[in-house]
């Protein structure tokens, strides 16, 4: 009925060593090839027969990215690290006191708010985008990176806040309550004890809404016009758009643009992980 | 409440002292807490509540790009959408792609955490390599996969010839019947990581001793799927599946940046409809993009319903 334990072991192992192999070449084929393609020469890029490896890596299309005139990479790069840092900072700070009087305080409908905060995380920018252009508009903030920051807070502050609760839920009250039978005020508590155990938590939560806004698209699609407040995204996107593809050029702003992203976001995982074990004092 | 903060206290001599002061704060504690929500409740309320209203709100008018005024016309932009606009096929569209894709993502994403899951040399790695699609900026996933996809730098095409796989080449994003496939590729490659991560997550602490326990009772590797890891995981799997169904359906940008919604229509979704009427058709109606988005809300609405219905029964079975 059933085959061999032994067989079946050995079934096992090669359908699973297959399958990662499988999932490992379709995963890192692509990064390869985009990582390859920017350090290509242009002359080897469009050829018959599409070369696997470059014996003469150049970083003539990194070069031809920063020298464009029509792009100003620097200032997209600006823009992108000036409205990713703001829309970081102003939803931390908010996230910590909402996160704070979600899970440390008991107030009558907690409970409903902590969830309505969850599902307005979820409400889809495609909901959202055409009321909020009006909005901006009305408030001259189109092609404006403050406009950006604001629109940007709408999924990192809810991302953050319930983060943040979660984390700080995780905390044992007991240690809160010791500092101030010490003679702490709750808030001293807070700041004293409950804010450093949490700061792993809050790093990530900093993290990954950072790289929320980094990666975002369509709000900086519609509410920027020009290189005053174009996010990187949307200055590559225009390169796609061109007559002619240069993909050596696009390849390489896709791979700087990614860099920034990948790294944060492994360092916010571990930052999770540590932060959840690391600070598990109750059993 | 009281009894919960109690027990808390558990000094002895204090027990009463802390229950009357937790009795005491209990005002401060409301005002503490809700002055401390306020700025977390003025962005939620003043940059998602108020713009979901006053999407219905333009909906309900006539609110061109270039045009200040927007005059009152009640349903008459619904009833256009729905009668002569490509609401219907773009719907249609949407609920293909979003069902398509959220089923591939389960399946790889489900082999690949079962795999993840056994113990192996560079199975960390392994893991953080899996990851790497959904950690990079969409922008850079697309114009990769453009690359992949193009028929001048045919790096696809070629491989799938040398494979024999395929005879001639395909014309990946300029072909209607391929352009939808391939934008189901480009969202499975990078919306499968959440699901072997979140269920890699749910099958880790399954213990050993219910596989062994299967084992000797008979039951084959099928049989031990689908009796001790899919119950297990099965809570988790419908979060991740309401979750995703709600992004794929709103997906915007990996579509937008792969096929701005062609050749023909053969891509355009709700999402991507909705931008054009809005942003690039002929006299810029917002209003008219706005029914679109607006009619993509009971969607939305059951989603979360379905969610939060998962979540919470997911709670009553771990208390």
């Amino acid at each position: 009925m059933t085959l061999g334990l032994k067989w079946e072991r050995r079934f096992k192992v090669i359908a699973g060593a297959l399958w990662m192999i499988f999932i490992l070449t379709w995963v890192l084929f692509p990064t390869y090839w985009i990582a390859l393609a920017s350090f290509k020469h242009p002359k080897d890029l469009a050829v018959r027969i599409p070369l696997f490896w470059t014996t003469e890596p150049t970083l003539m299309s990194y070069k031809g990215l920063f020298t464009q005139p029509f792009l100003q990479f620097e200032r997209l790069t600006l823009n992108s690290l000036t409205v990713s840092l703001g829309a970081t900072f102003l939803s931390v700070v908010i996230a910590v006191f909402a996160g704070l009087a979600l899970a440390r305080l008991k107030f009558p409908g907690r409970q409903r708010l902590g969830m309505a905060v969850f599902f307005a995380y979820l409400v889809p920018p495609v909901l959202l985008f055409i009321p909020l252009y009006v909005v901006m508009a009305t408030f001259k903030l189109i092609d404006s990176r403050l406009g950006l920051v604001l629109v940007y807070t709408s999924f990192t502050v809810p991302f953050c806040v319930w983060m943040l609760r979660g984390y700080f839920h995780n905390i044992p009250v007991e240690l809160e309550e010791c500092a101030m039978i010490d003679g702490c005020t709750r808030v001293g508590a807070w700041v004293r004890i409950v804010l450093p155990l949490a700061s792993p938590g809050i790093a990530a939560a900093a993290i990954f809404a950072f790289t929320l806004a980094w990666n975002e698209f369509l709000y900086a699609y519609i509410l920027t016009e020009t290189a005053n407040a174009q996010t990187m995204p949307i200055g590559l996107a225009s390169f796609i758009q061109l007559d002619v593809y240069r993909w050596g050029e696009l390849s390489a702003g896709a791979l700087l643009m990614a860099i920034p992203a990948v790294v944060l976001y492994f360092l916010g995982q571990r930052f999770v992980v540590a932060g959840l074990t690391g600070g598990a004092v109750k059993g | 409440m009281t009894q919960a903060g109690a027990e808390r206290a558990d000094p002895g001599g204090t027990r009463g002292m802390t229950d009357s002061k937790s009795r005491l704060r209990l005002p401060t504690e409301t005002v503490l807490g809700i002055a401390l929500m306020i700025p977390a409740l003025a962005i939620i309320i003043g940059l998602i509540g108020y713009p979901t209203l006053y999407a219905i709100w333009i909906s309900l008018h006539t609110k061109l790009l270039a045009v200040r005024d927007m005059p009152f016309v009640g349903l008459e932009n619904y009833v256009t959408v729905l009668s002569q606009g490509n609401f219907w096929p773009a719907l249609g569209r949407t609920i293909y792609f979003t069902v398509v894709s959220v089923a591939i993502k389960v399946c790889i994403g489900m082999a690949t955490a079962l795999v993840l899951n056994e113990n192996w040399p560079g199975r960390g790695l392994a893991r953080a390599a899996v990851l790497l699609p959904w950690a990079l900026p969409p922008l850079t996933a697309v114009v990769t996969w453009r690359f992949l996809f193009n028929d001048t730098t045919n790096v696809l095409n070629y491989i799938l010839i040398k494979a024999h796989l395929i005879e001639k080449p395909i014309l990946w994003l300029a072909k209607a019947e391929y352009a939808m496939p391939s934008a189901i590729i480009v969202g499975v490659w990078q919306g499968f990581p959440f699901f072997a991560i979140t269920l890699l997550a749910g099958l880790s602490p399954i213990p050993d001793d219910l596989y062994d326990a299967a084992k000797v009772d008979g039951a084959g590797i099928i049989h031990r799927f689908l009796y001790v890891s899919l119950p297990a995981v099965f809570p988790v799997l419908m979060v991740a599946v309401t979750l995703s169904t709600i992004w794929t359906f709103n997906q915007f940008t990996v579509i937008w940046l792969l096929t701005q919604g062609g050749p023909g229509e053969a891509t355009t979704t709700l999402p991507i409809a909705a931008y054009q009427h809005a942003f690039v058709a002929g006299s810029k109606n917002l209003s008219r993009g706005a029914v679109y988005a607006v009619l993509t809300f009971p969607v939305l609405v059951i989603l979360v319903l379905l969610l939060n219905h998962f979540i919470s029964s997911r709670e009553e079975t771990e208390a």
